[in-house]
C-alpha cells in the first residue's frame, strides 16, 4: 500500500508571542517516510514528510510575530532570531481495527520540538503526541479502502500534534521562564 | 404447520411490544445558582467530553440535545459543536478542551480568544460527559441459508449515562449540573425471519437531557 497523507486542519486563533523565530527542517523529517512490510501489512509505504511542513508552516504564523525557514542551523547564529525550533519526528504507529478488536483506525505520531537559542543553547524540548482516529460510522467503508481510514485518522493525528503544540507553547514552565528572563 | 408458526410468531410480536421498547429516564438536577437568565439575543454552546478514548460523548448525542433545544417553544440559539471547536482550534479540541472554569477564565484572557467568544454571544457552555453502552445481553439467533430462515431470541439492555455541566461565562462560575439515567430493553425475535424491537434508550436520554436543559435555562 503507497499512502501519502495530507493536511486539513482549521486556521488557529491567533495568540502572538512577540517572538521572530527561525525554523529549521532537518531531511529526515522533510522526507520522512513510514515503511514496513510484513504479513499484515504488505508494502507498506506512507509519505508522512511534507504534510510535517505544512503543519508547523500553516500554525506557526498564528503564534509567533516573524518565522523564517533556514536551511541550516548555522544560519541562525548573528541573526536576530529569538529562538530556534528543530522538530523531530520519533515514531508514527498504526493500529487497524481487525488488532484492535474496534472499528476505528487509528494513528500516533510521536515528536520532540527542540527549542533552542540562536547559539544552539539548549531552552527546552517539547515531547508531543499526536493521537487521531477515524469515525466507526463510516469504518464500514474502510473495509474495502484502508487508506482512506488511515488518512482520515492521521489527519486527525496531525490536528491534535498541532494543537499541543501552540498550548504547549503558552504553558511549558521551561518556555515561560525563558520568556520572563527575556522580557524582564 | 405454517399457520401455526404465524400464530406462535404473531403472539409472540404482540407480547414482546408490550413489553419491549419501554425505557425508564431518571433526571436530577442540581443548581449552584438561582440568577440564571439568558437573553434573546444570547447563545450557548454544547460540548461533548472526549478526553477519554473508551468514554467519549457521541457526536450524534450532542447534536440530538442541539437540535431539541434550539427548536420548539422556548427554543435556545445553540451554536453548532463542530463549528465552534474548529473556530476556536486549537483550543476546545478533546485534548486541550479546558476542564473547570479556573481554566476556562484563563483561556479567556487571551484578547483573540475572548473576542471570538463575545462575538458568538455565548452566556453559557454546556459540557456533556458520558455515553450509551450495552450492559447484558442473552440469547442466540441461529440462520440458515434458504427458506427454512432463523430461528431463535436475543435480548440486550442498553443503560445512557449524561451528566450535563452548565458554566455562566459571564461571571466564570458554575451554574449547575443535570445527570440523567435511561434504560431500556431491546428484543430480537427470529422465527423465518428476525424482527427487532429497539428500545430508544440514546435518543429518550436526549429527550430527557433536552427538556431539563430547557426548564434550567428558562
Amino acid at each position: 500500500m503507497i499512502l501519502e497523507t495530507s493536511l486539513d486542519i482549521p486556521q488557529p486563533v491567533e495568540t502572538k508571542l512577540p517572538l521572530n523565530i527561525a525554523i529549521f527542517y532537518e531531511e529526515s523529517l522533510r522526507e520522512y517516510i513510514y515503511t514496513e512490510n510484513n504479513d499484515d501489512r504488505r508494502n507498506w509505504s506512507i509519505t508522512i514528510g511534507p504534510s510535517q511542513i505544512e503543519i508547523f508552516d500553516q500554525i506557526l504564523p498564528a503564534m509567533f510575530n516573524t518565522i523564517t525557514t533556514i536551511d541550516d542551523l548555522g544560519e541562525a547564529r548573528n541573526k536576530h532570531y529569538d529562538a530556534v525550533i528543530v522538530p523531530e519526528i520519533k515514531d508514527i504507529q498504526f493500529a487497524l481495527p481487525y488488532e484492535t478488536k474496534t472499528s476505528i483506525h487509528e494513528t500516533w505520531i510521536k515528536y520532540i520540538i527542540h527549542i533552542q537559542e540562536t547559539d544552539g543553547e539548549f531552552i527546552t524540548d517539547l515531547d508531543l503526541t499526536g493521537y487521531g482516529k477515524s469515525l466507526p460510522n463510516t469504518s464500514v467503508d474502510f473495509l474495502l479502502d484502508e487508506r482512506e481510514g488511515l488518512v482520515i485518522s492521521t489527519n486527525e493525528a496531525y490536528r491534535d500534534l498541532a494543537a499541543k503544540l501552540i498550548v504547549s507553547f503558552q504553558s511549558d514552565p521551561a518556555i515561560n521562564e525563558w520568556l520572563n528572563t527575556k522580557f524582564k | 404447520m405454517q399457520t401455526l408458526l404465524s400464530r406462535i410468531l404473531f403472539i409472540t410480536l404482540i407480547a414482546l411490544n408490550i413489553v419491549a421498547c419501554n425505557t425508564v429516564t431518571v433526571v436530577d438536577e442540581h443548581k449552584a445558582t438561582t440568577n440564571i437568565q439568558l437573553g434573546d439575543k444570547e447563545s450557548i454552546v454544547l460540548l461533548g467530553r472526549r478526553h477519554l478514548r473508551q468514554h467519549e460523548t457521541e457526536l450524534d448525542y450532542i447534536s440530538c440535545v442541539g437540535k431539541q433545544l434550539s427548536t420548539g417553544e422556548e427554543r435556545i440559539n445553540v451554536i453548532p459543536e463542530q463549528q465552534f471547536i474548529d473556530n476556536m482550534y486549537p483550543y476546545f479540541e478533546a485534548s486541550t478542551a479546558p476542564m473547570n472554569v479556573q481554566k476556562l477564565d484563563k483561556l479567556i484572557q487571551h484578547p483573540n480568544v475572548s473576542k471570538k467568544l463575545s462575538d458568538y454571544k455565548i452566556h453559557y457552555f454546556i459540557w456533556i460527559e458520558g455515553n450509551t453502552k450495552t450492559i447484558d445481553k442473552s440469547g442466540a439467533i441461529s440462520c440458515v441459508g434458504g427458506p427454512a430462515g432463523c430461528f431463535g431470541f436475543a435480548t440486550w439492555q442498553d443503560e445512557a449515562i449524561y451528566e450535563a455541566k452548565i458554566w455562566d461565562l459571564k461571571n466564570t462560575t458554575v451554574s449547575g449540573k443535570i445527570h440523567t439515567e435511561t434504560q431500556g430493553t431491546s428484543f430480537l425475535p427470529a422465527v423465518i425471519l428476525p424482527i427487532p424491537l429497539l428500545a430508544s434508550v440514546k435518543s429518550d436520554a436526549c429527550d430527557g437531557m433536552a427538556s431539563q436543559l430547557k426548564k434550567f435555562l428558562n
